[in-house]
């Protein structure tokens, strides 16, 4: 079956792949011819607008060597329109009278030499290292001079390189959500269809009758549910039949006497993975217009910062969730997961219903508030589910399709609801999250089986989980030096820092995007290998110290390499090593802290876990707001990772020396 | 039963506009008197342009040609025609229509029939209000002018000034507050003012202007400032030709002198906007009903920089291009493309 599902995958992403590839090399030819047509015409625009103010000093009287301050008004017209290189007055004979600041321009004596050379049918041409549009300047309808504005000649292919990179982007996101539905597809029409049959059947082979199959809606291996329900009733009708009729039954079988139709379900992984990416995909829908939200709803004459009004919403959502995490747990312990993830999704929905609505920022605190309460259960409750549904020896795994899932949710959300903003307004937008999170609250609590948690502690979460839990030494060192420090380099660096940076850069907010974007693409892809190779190792640890390490390197790496390069790199290497080092630690925990976590109880355990976490999440932002604004980015990304490396290396130290003691002769 | 109650309820918040308009159809004309200084300008014109698109309306236009004894039969007549509302021109015919704060006769001026007054420099200043806003009198309007500041801005972007030259009536309350203001000014924006006042009433001859001028000319100032002040506008050509001759600019506080006697710019509200303001001060007053006092007194947001590119050419002083691309120019423009 794995193979099969494979080998789904890869045909499916060929398939796409080729499709899209197609679509997009024809849409890049078409989009070039437009894209050049379209920069001569704005080009041209600015060029008559400037030609036509000197018309009019110059048809009112003004001589062409008397215009006042005209490089200062070329200077301006630069600076609306960056992309420009230089704009150039140049008389009748070809000598340059008026011009923008021309010393730092590259090939500056070239291009005065090749613009005097132009002859006057040339009003489009290549001069020196640019791209040259040249406008008479007329008076009494004859040309006294020549107006040439230009920028460098390789602007279009710049153009196209950005719009490839944002066609690569959605065709990521195409591929991971056709993955997700893939997955789901698989789940629903063979995988659980054909387990619960195999269930049912066994059973019945074994002489039970009780158990029935569930409706089927997806029309894959479940169409022979209903015949073998029929079966399975005209068994039990017999039987009951027999029974009324004072007959013995078969010795040793059991049947549905009472009627009762109890109807198997499997919980299969995909069962909660499908409405966990929904949900994640909902809630991130608003991520990339979320501070731009915010700031409607900001007192332009309060006295608190703009920067810091805009993001106390994100802070209050991070702070609600955190603390959120360990009652969920609680709460998913008692009640199952089920109703757990259907009534966090519930919430969620009801939140960002609200939030379309808000119209002031108490209310917007308040309903993101909410949805962050649903949203904490929601998550802790997938997680525990996962780590239930995994054996034990392939607990990593599990939490690298939850990190998996989560991130393919979390980056599709982004990058479709930037685009559905655009089209739909805030207030849409943010329904339309509201009716996807109640879609996944409705499938939850439709086709999920009504099973309780795996751990059924049943009690209540008190500050003692959180003392047994904290005073253990193992679960202390794995949570303080590599979990909280991997969270203030995600939300720190990642989310704070590298949007700030690059916008310091130069770099715009679809390249930021794109930048960031591999963060999550490089979980996607890295964190199932690695998962496989960490089941199968013995020292997991080691996964944890090599992700921390990882992560150390790459933050420092603006220092060694400059510009936005210089940032991708740190972004896909925090990726790496978070890949390699954050789906371990929960496993790590697990190992190392059995007996605690089963006293605790397994998701209130995973709750506490997170919300320790999180306050690295809390951290990150402000440690580094405050060190950018004492220095600067590369130096406080510096020493970022140096607190990184220090901590991994104490993780390791005081994980390592325990380790060796079993093998001493004791 | 409730099908017909509930559309009677509807059906009266949608008649009652209906209602209202037949009411005010009912009353047929108004009776507007406006009340000038010294002939009609592009003000009233503008005033009058708008409220007659807008309102059933009936000008009387009174004009006391300079002389401020003349307003007093043309409030009696107002009283007596029963006006529904009185627009006064300038500082002088407004403090003569209105009285000034603290000496509000009401024998003597108006104080029941609401006045629009318009093309008054400083309310403020000539004591018509305590601020630029609503007045709690009969009296509300449009101030003109650009502040001063801004004016001399605009100048410094043509040349460093060094010297200004004012030449102004000591009679004219809206020339003797701009002089204060130059004055005042002067230390902060560094130039040295000179000041050229004439004193003999309401209507100085060309001699006496004459020999003003070539006293201030003589300290070779950098700028003339030509102020708001009716006898100065009216005697613009005579002001504009000496300070040519001696290629000094003139920049003037209106537009007229700009158009008609050839100074060289000025940053100005432009007579039509003001008097279409005016207009719509009117229209609230008489057609919305407001209460006069309730309504304030404004001063228009948008300037019009205007060059006079004859005079331009005959100084060899040419605008920057920045300027010249947003100001309105005078002079004849040849063809280009």
């Amino acid at each position: 079956m794995r193979a099969i599902r494979r080998d789904l995958f890869i045909l499916t992403a060929l398939v796409l792949m080729l499709a899209a590839a197609f679509v997009s090399f024809r849409a890049g030819l078409y989009a070039e011819e437009h894209l050049v047509k379209e920069r001569l015409g704005v080009q041209r625009e600015i060029g008559l607008s400037v030609a036509a103010v000197i018309e009019k000093a110059l048809a009112y009287g003004v001589p062409f060597e008397r215009l006042v301050d005209v490089d200062r008004y070329l200077e301006a017209v630069k600076q609306d329109n960056p992309e420009l290189d230089y704009l150039i007055v140049l008389d009748r004979n070809g000598a340059p009278r008026y011009a923008t600041e021309l010393r730092a321009l590259e090939g500056r004596a070239a291009l005065l030499g090749a613009l005097s050379r132009l002859s006057e049918s040339e009003a489009v041409a290549h001069a020196g290292a640019y791209f040259n549009m040249a406008i008479p300047i007329k008076l009494s309808y004859r040309p006294i001079g020549w107006l040439h504005i230009g920028e460098r000649s390789n602007f279009i292919a710049k153009l196209m390189w950005d719009i490839a990179f944002d066609i690569l982007a959605v065709l990521v996101v195409a591929i991971l959500v056709a993955f997700e539905l893939l997955r789901l597809m698989l789940a629903a029409a063979f995988t659980s269809p054909l387990r619960a049959m195999q269930e049912v059947l066994t059973d019945a082979s074994r002489g039970d009758f009780r158990q029935y199959l569930p409706r089927d809606f997806f029309g894959g291996i479940g169409q022979l549910n209903r015949a073998i329900n029929n079966s399975l009733e005209a068994i039990n009708k017999a039987a009951r039949l027999r029974q009324a009729a004072g007959r013995e039954l078969p010795a040793g079988d059991s049947f549905d006497l009472p009627n009762t139709r109890q109807v198997l379900r499997i919980n299969a992984v995909e069962n909660i993975g499908w409405p966990f990416f929904l949900l994640i995909f909902s809630e991130s829908l608003s991520l990339s217009f979320f501070p731009i939200f915010v700031s409607q709803f900001v007192d332009s004459n309060s006295s608190i910062s703009h920067s810091i009004v805009i993001g106390l919403p994100i802070t209050v959502f991070m702070l609600v969730w955190a603390v959120t995490m360990p009652y969920a747990g609680a709460c998913c312990d008692r009640i199952g997961f089920r109703k757990a993830f259907g009534l966090g999704a519930l919430i969620t929905t009801l939140g960002l219903v609200l939030t379309a609505f808000a119209d002031s920022m108490l209310q917007l605190l308040l309903w993101r508030s909410l949805t962050a309460i649903g949203y904490g259960l929601v998550y802790v409750t997938t997680q525990a589910y996962i780590t239930s549904h995994f054996p034990p020896a392939e607990r990593t795994r599990g939490q690298a399709l939850f990190l998996t899932t989560f991130f393919a949710g979390s980056l599709c959300g982004a990058a479709i609801g930037g685009i559905l903003v655009d089209r739909l307004g805030f207030e849409k937008t943010f329904l339309l999250s509201g009716g996807l999170s109640a879609v996944a609250s409705f499938y939850v609590l439709r086709f999920m089986s009504k099973t309780v948690a795996h751990s059924r502690t049943s009690k209540g979460l008190g500050l003692s989980d959180f003392g047994l839990l904290i005073r253990q030494r193992q679960f202390a060192t794995i949570t303080f030096l590599s979990a909280v420090p991997a969270k203030v380099a995600l939300a720190g660096f990642l989310y704070y820092s590298i949007p700030l940076y690059l916008k310091e850069l130069g770099h715009d907010q679809s390249s930021t995007g794109r930048i960031m974007m591999a963060y999550g693409l490089v979980i996607i892809m890295l964190s199932p290998l690695v998962a496989q190779f960490a089941d199968r190792a013995r020292h997991r640890w080691r996964f944890v110290m090599i992700g921390g390490y990882a992560a150390a390197i790459a933050i420092a790496m603006p220092l060694f390499v400059e510009g936005g390069m210089g940032a991708a790199l740190a972004v896909i290497g925090l990726g790496i090593g978070h890949a390699i080092g954050v789906s371990s630690q929960m496993t790590l925990i697990n190992d190392r802290c059995e007996a605690v976590v089963k006293e605790v109880g397994q998701a209130a355990a995973v709750g506490i876990f997170r919300m320790i976490e999180r306050i690295g999440m809390l951290l990150g932002p402000i440690m580094l707001g405050a060190m950018i604004a004492l220095s600067n980015f590369v130096n406080a990304f510096v020493v970022m990772a140096g607190l990184i490396f220090v901590a991994t290396t104490a993780f390791t130290l005081l994980l390592f020396l325990p380790e060796k003691r079993p093998t001493s002769p004791s | 039963m409730r099908r017909l109650l509930i559309g009677g309820l509807l059906s009266l918040p949608l008649s009652t506009p209906f209602l209202m308009r037949s009411a005010m159809a009912q009353r047929s004309n108004y009776t507007v008197m406006l009340i000038l200084f010294r002939g009609q300008t592009t003000a009233e014109e503008a005033f009058m342009l708008y409220l007659k698109e807008r309102v059933p309306v009936e000008f009387l236009i009174r004009d006391i040609d300079g002389d401020r004894t003349k307003i007093r039969q043309f409030l009696n007549e107002a009283r007596q025609r029963r006006v529904d509302l009185v627009y006064s021109f300038g500082t002088t015919v407004t403090q003569e229509v209105v009285g000034v704060l603290g000496a509000v006769d009401r024998n003597r001026h108006l104080v029941d029939i609401p006045v629009v007054f318009n093309i008054v420099a400083d309310p403020v200043g000539a004591g018509l209000a305590d601020g630029l806003a609503a007045t709690g009198r009969n009296v509300t309007g449009v101030s003109h002018l650009v502040p001063l500041r801004d004016q001399i801005s605009a100048m410094q972007r043509f040349a460093t000034i060094r010297k200004l030259g004012v030449i102004y009536n000591v009679a004219e309350v809206n020339s003797l507050l701009a002089v204060v203001q130059l004055r005042q000014l002067a230390s902060s924006l560094e130039y040295e003012l000179i000041e050229a006042p004439l004193g003999t009433g309401h209507r100085p001859s060309t001699t006496e202007i004459e020999h003003a001028m070539e006293r201030m000319l003589a300290a070779r100032p950098d700028f003339v400032y030509l102020p708001s002040d009716s006898s100065m506008i009216a005697n613009a050509q005579t002001i504009v030709r000496l300070a040519t001759a001696a290629k000094v600019p003139v920049i003037s506080a209106t537009e007229s002198p700009i158009y008609e006697a050839g100074a060289l710019f000025g940053m100005v509200t432009k007579y039509v906007n003001a008097g279409a303001f005016a207009g719509y001060k009117a229209e609230q007053i008489l057609l919305k009903r407001q209460l006069v006092g309730s309504i304030p007194i404004e001063r228009l947001q948008r300037y019009s920089l205007v060059i006079n590119m004859n005079a331009a050419a005959q100084l060899g002083i040419y605008p920057p291009l920045d300027l010249l691309r947003i100001a309105e120019l005078v002079g004849t423009p040849s063809a280009t493309r």
